[in-house]
């Protein structure tokens, strides 16, 4: 499976793959404004081992992870926040998850200097939890109750990214141009 | 000229249009009668309160009152701006923008009615409208970056590069001082004029640009990538290779930066001297340690032979060996070679033989990872059988057995052996198994999604729509079917029509085809607000994306499919009228005599008034435990049309079928089925040169061809019995370009 | 004993909404059409003079378009015809007698044999 970075062009099966595997789903447009507003931080997943079947063929999305900077932080604090993110059942255990959310912290911190990614995940995904807190070195900050439409409750989850932020780069002006 | 007001009248008018803006349209209404009591004729005053109107939902009274206005006030650029803003709400984009224009020039300084014309021309793709605009829109305001933005992307869109980095350069050379390090839109400025001189051809200014920006731009990604690209069309290979080389280092599962590495080491898969280079290049990769697949998985495209062999035995067995399930869709592609396919064969029976004997892992193996190989073993080889290039669906269905028995809470077993039904032909049993799958977890909404989609190719529809609502929100407007439509699920709208048409339910089914198209409708109005918001925010690459999918937006499978089985629809009615009065007609209706097709007919449509009573029924109830709300929070219309009888009772299917074709023939003429629909549109609207520019499409695309023979035949055969011969140039034009057909 | 172990199968859910999220998002797609009162002038700009330049640039060749477009004369009969038999627009069909000297015949047959449908 290739990771790259998600195009507008990768939408429309973005967009089915939400809607095949989670019932938290977005139209379109939302979307776009995440690649819109934050491109480099949004990746995709592709299965390109795929024979093809017509010279229209889109790319086969398995997995994907829709990110963004907070626009309004409560704490005053430049943070990256995962939207959703899901992988294929067809195509789990290969690592892909991980590999798309590195990536797209790498992005936060250097093009963004987010301090920190959060998100949420339901208390009773163990699979997810293990992925966040142990994989890849999230904390639970706090529970929010009945986060989710069917009432479930949410870990607000947060991994501090110093280690991957950019050196500090002064307000003064760049070089050549 | 606009009419004036007392004083207070004037004041009365300002808050008009607060109101409005703040969307207090009941108190806009009541100050706008205050004024209209004493200026009945006022036309700016009805201009606005149309505008309320509007906003509040009541559009086809807007408008007549907004004709009102303007008859009484022609020059006034606040009824014709309100004009344009109206039809843009009803999506007519084209009068909108005739009235922004007439706005305009009474207007020729109002900033708001230049940024929303400009947004409309470039929604509309007038690149020649929208450049003169800009440029107008620049010189009132060159203090504004964007407007100079603006203008360069409208040159950039309109093929002009030259012109367009030439704005981006006189706008950088107005900067006193750079702008600081961190400042997010220069860099993607910086990126966006280096991307345009790429564009123009010219990689070595680009690269000389690019390494002028590279130490500070806030996109490492993006300036490693192009920089990479740049040396290696540059040739300069070895400065190629070290770019690849570190673009692999921070993401390695991605091929781009394999091929280019390959390239940049002058490595060439058609060349047999590269293999080696090839091979080494890989393991290098291979041998860093860590869960990546791609050097493993990519020799195996290019590896021939005994080599193949080897490498894929041994790539299958470590997978195997981990239980991972994906196996098998990682290497399937490859079975379109024969010889590799052979190869797979004969390392399927290989793990048959070893299953059997029970030796597939090492006498000292563990019973954990024994029993993890032999399930993952078994799964790879149902699926092997299954596949359709190497079927053998008993072996399939043995096998995909013993997986299950071994590990029977593992859903992906359960759903291939629907899949193994599915091939067999049995879909209600396909069906029953994937339910099974979906019992086993019902808290994973993909098995669920799987499971719908089995039922509808079995056409149970109702038991789809229940499976889904386990994960819809039920309490949208319309229920789970609205929810889905709401959302933009696409899979299951088009498979509900498709099992609606292969029922005979015409109405349905192109109901359910139109809103695919509806979709397509909506994602092409969802990029007018980026016109100004990517300006505004200054991230132009990622807008430039988005233009350029727009303008290929219905080359999606998702909308050829519904569109061509929509027209065939369209085509089947326009053939059979009578198909229009009823639907889930008989399918040997023409066989009938007259008496009995008569009362088929009448049957057919009294069981249809009794469902849609029943629906409407229905919906009113579930609407009344909840006032439903669209997506954007205004109140949710009913659908007036809820089996799409109006849509099958239409008298002109040939050109509802048209409106499908154009952009389905424009944008995937590669497209056999679309030539194909094409010529059956283009030959019953008896426009003969177009059937003709179809079929010699279709020629190009194949010859040999099925459809299209039986085409050029019917094609002949419909020239030689015209009732009234061509006009002459008509005629003239199809002697020289029907040499394809057959001889009269 | 199940060998297909359930620890490792990553299962991400979404990390989205309930009613939270729906909300930020519906506000998010709002704000997106709000319009700027303000367009951001940028400091130090001295921008009348250099869009001067640039601007009489662009007019040069505006003006060498029009005038080549001009040349070429096309009959109104030749121009309906096309319309009707290619179910084009006028604008479109006018421009394609022009790209073939105003011969319809040449004009029609190229677009019949051309594989895009433009």
């Amino acid at each position: 499976m290739d990771i790259r970075i998600l195009r507008p062009s990768d939408i429309p099966h973005v967009q089915q793959a939400n809607l095949t595997n989670l019932p938290e789903n977005y139209f379109c447009k939302y979307y776009l404004y995440h690649a819109l507003s934050w491109p480099q931080l949004s990746y995709v997943a592709v299965d390109v081992s795929r024979p093809q079947k017509s010279p229209y063929d889109p790319p086969k999305i398995v997995g994907y992870v829709l990110a963004k900077m907070e626009e309004e932080p409560t704490d005053g604090v430049q943070h990256g926040h995962i939207t959703s993110l899901s992988v294929m059942r067809t195509h789990r255990r290969l690592g892909l998850a991980e590999k798309m959310m590195r990536q797209s912290q790498r992005a936060m911190a250097e093009t963004y200097d987010a301090q920190y990614v959060s998100l949420h995940v339901r208390v009773s995904n163990a699979a997810a939890l293990g992925l966040y807190r142990d994989t890849l070195g999230f904390n639970v900050e706090k529970i929010e109750a009945k986060y989710y439409a069917d009432g479930e409750d949410a870990y607000s989850m947060r991994m501090d990214l110093n280690n991957l932020r950019r050196p500090v780069l002064d307000d003064s002006a760049s070089e050549g141009e | 000229m606009p009419q004036p007001l007392s004083h207070k009248e004037n004041t009365l008018f300002r808050s008009v249009v607060k109101f409005y803006e703040a969307k207090q349209y009941k108190k806009g209404i009541k100050a706008s009668d205050q004024i209209l009591k004493k200026n009945p004729n006022h036309g700016d005053t009805q201009a606005m309160r149309a505008l309320i109107m509007n906003a509040q939902g009541n559009t086809d009274e807007a408008f007549a009152l907004a004709k009102t206005a303007l008859r009484n006030d022609m020059k006034s650029h606040i009824c014709w701006h309100v004009y344009g803003i109206l039809y843009r709400a009803v999506k007519n984009l084209e009068e909108a923008i005739k009235a922004y224009k007439a706005a305009l020039r009474l207007d020729p300084e109002s900033a708001q009615i230049q940024r929303d014309l400009a947004f409309l021309l470039v929604q509309v793709r007038d690149y020649p409208g929208y450049i003169q605009l800009r440029r107008q829109m620049l010189q009132a305001r060159p203090s504004a970056r964007q407007n100079w933005t603006g203008l360069a992307v409208a040159l950039h869109l309109s093929g002009d590069l030259a012109a367009a980095e030439d704005i981006l350069n006189t706008y950088e050379g107005t900067l006193k001082r750079a702008p600081p390090k961190t400042d997010l839109e220069h860099s993607e400025a910086l990126l966006y004029k280096n991307t345009i001189i790429a564009e123009q051809g010219d990689i070595e200014r680009a690269l000389e640009h690019l390494e002028k920006i590279f130490k500070h731009n806030l996109d490492r990604t993006g300036v490693m990538e192009l920089k990479a690209k740049y040396l290696l069309e540059l040739g300069r290979l070895d400065e190629a290779k070290k770019a690849y080389e570190e673009l692999l280092e921070r993401n390695n599962d991605y091929r781009d930066y394999y091929f280019g590495l390959e390239k940049s080491l002058g490595l060439d898969r058609s060349d047999p001297g590269s293999l080696d280079g090839l091979k080494q290049m890989y393991k290098t990769y291979a041998e860093s340690g860590e869960r990546v697949d791609a050097p493993q998985r990519i020799p195996l495209d290019f590896l021939q032979g005994d080599e193949f062999r080897e490498a894929a035995e041994a790539y299958v067995r470590r997978w195997l060996a981990r239980g991972i399930p994906s196996t098998f869709a990682n290497i399937k592609a490859l079975y379109g070679d024969e010889t590799k396919r052979q190869a797979f064969q004969d390392i399927v029976h290989k793990f048959t033989s070893e299953i059997e004997s029970g030796t597939q892992s090492s006498v000292d193996a563990d019973a954990k990872a024994k029993g993890r190989l032999r399930s993952a073993m078994l799964y790879f080889i149902a699926q092997h059988y299954d596949y359709r290039l190497t079927r053998d669906l008993r072996k399939a269905m043995d096998f995909i057995d013993k997986a299950i028995e071994q590990d029977p809470e593992f859903v992906n077993l359960t759903m291939t052996k629907a899949r193994i039904y599915k091939h067999y032909g049995d879909i209600a049993k396909a069906a029953e198994t994937m339910n099974s799958a979906r019992e086993l977890d019902e808290r994973d909404r993909y098995i669920n999604t799987k499971c719908a989609k089995y039922q509808l190719r079995n056409d149970e529809n109702e038991n789809a729509l229940t499976t889904m609502s386990k994960f819809t929100r039920n309490e949208t407007v319309g229920g789970p079917l609205g929810d889905l439509h709401d959302m933009q699920c696409m899979w299951y709208i088009t498979e509900d029509g498709e099992s609606y048409l292969r029922q005979g339910h015409l109405s349905l089914a192109l109901k359910r085809f139109k809103a695919i198209s509806d979709i397509f409708d909506v994602w092409e109005e969802d990029q007018f607000d980026f016109h100004g918001f990517s300006l505004r925010k200054g991230l132009i690459r990622s807008y430039i994306d988005l233009i350029h999918w727009e303008d290929r937006l219905r080359d999606h499978p998702f909308y050829a499919s519904a569109a061509i089985s929509a027209i065939a629809i369209y085509i089947t009615i326009a053939d059979n009228p009578h198909l229009a009065q009823a639907n889930g007609v008989p399918k040997d209706l023409d066989t009938m005599d007259a008496g009995e097709r008569k009362k088929a007919l009448k049957k057919a449509k009294k069981e249809q008034e009794k469902l849609e009573a029943e629906r409407v029924d229905r919906e009113k109830k579930a609407a009344a435990k909840k006032a439903g709300t669209g997506g954007d929070g205004e109140a949710k219309k009913e659908d007036t049309d809820p089996l799409g009888l109006k849509l099958v009772q239409t008298p002109e299917p040939l050109e509802e079928a048209q409106k499908l074709l154009t952009p389905l023939l424009l944008l995937t003429p590669k497209s056999m089925d679309a030539q194909n629909i094409g010529f059956e549109v283009f030959i019953r609207k008896r426009k003969y040169l177009l059937a003709m520019k179809a079929l010699v499409a279709a020629h190009k695309l194949d010859p040999e061809h099925a459809t299209l023979h039986e085409q050029l035949i019917r094609m002949r055969r419909t020239l030689d019995d015209l009732p009234a011969p061509l006009s002459a140039p008509t005629a003239a034009v199809m002697k020289e370009v029907s040499t394809i057909l057959p001889a009269s | 004993m199940a060998s297909h172990e359930t620890e490792q199968d990553e299962e991400p859910q979404a990390t989205g909404p309930g009613s939270a999220e729906d909300r930020k998002a519906a506000a998010a797609l709002e704000a997106l059409d709000a319009h700027d009162a303000d367009e951001r002038a940028t400091r130090n700009v001295d921008a009348a003079e250099a869009l001067g330049q640039a601007m009489r640039a662009l007019e040069v060749k505006d003006k060498k378009e029009d005038a080549e477009a001009k040349k070429v004369k096309v009959e109104t009969a030749d121009i309906t015809l096309v319309m009707n038999e290619l179910e084009m627009p006028k604008a479109k069909a006018t421009e394609l007698l022009k790209k073939h000297e105003g011969d319809a015949i040449r004009a029609m047959k190229s677009y019949v044999l051309d594989v895009a449908w433009a």
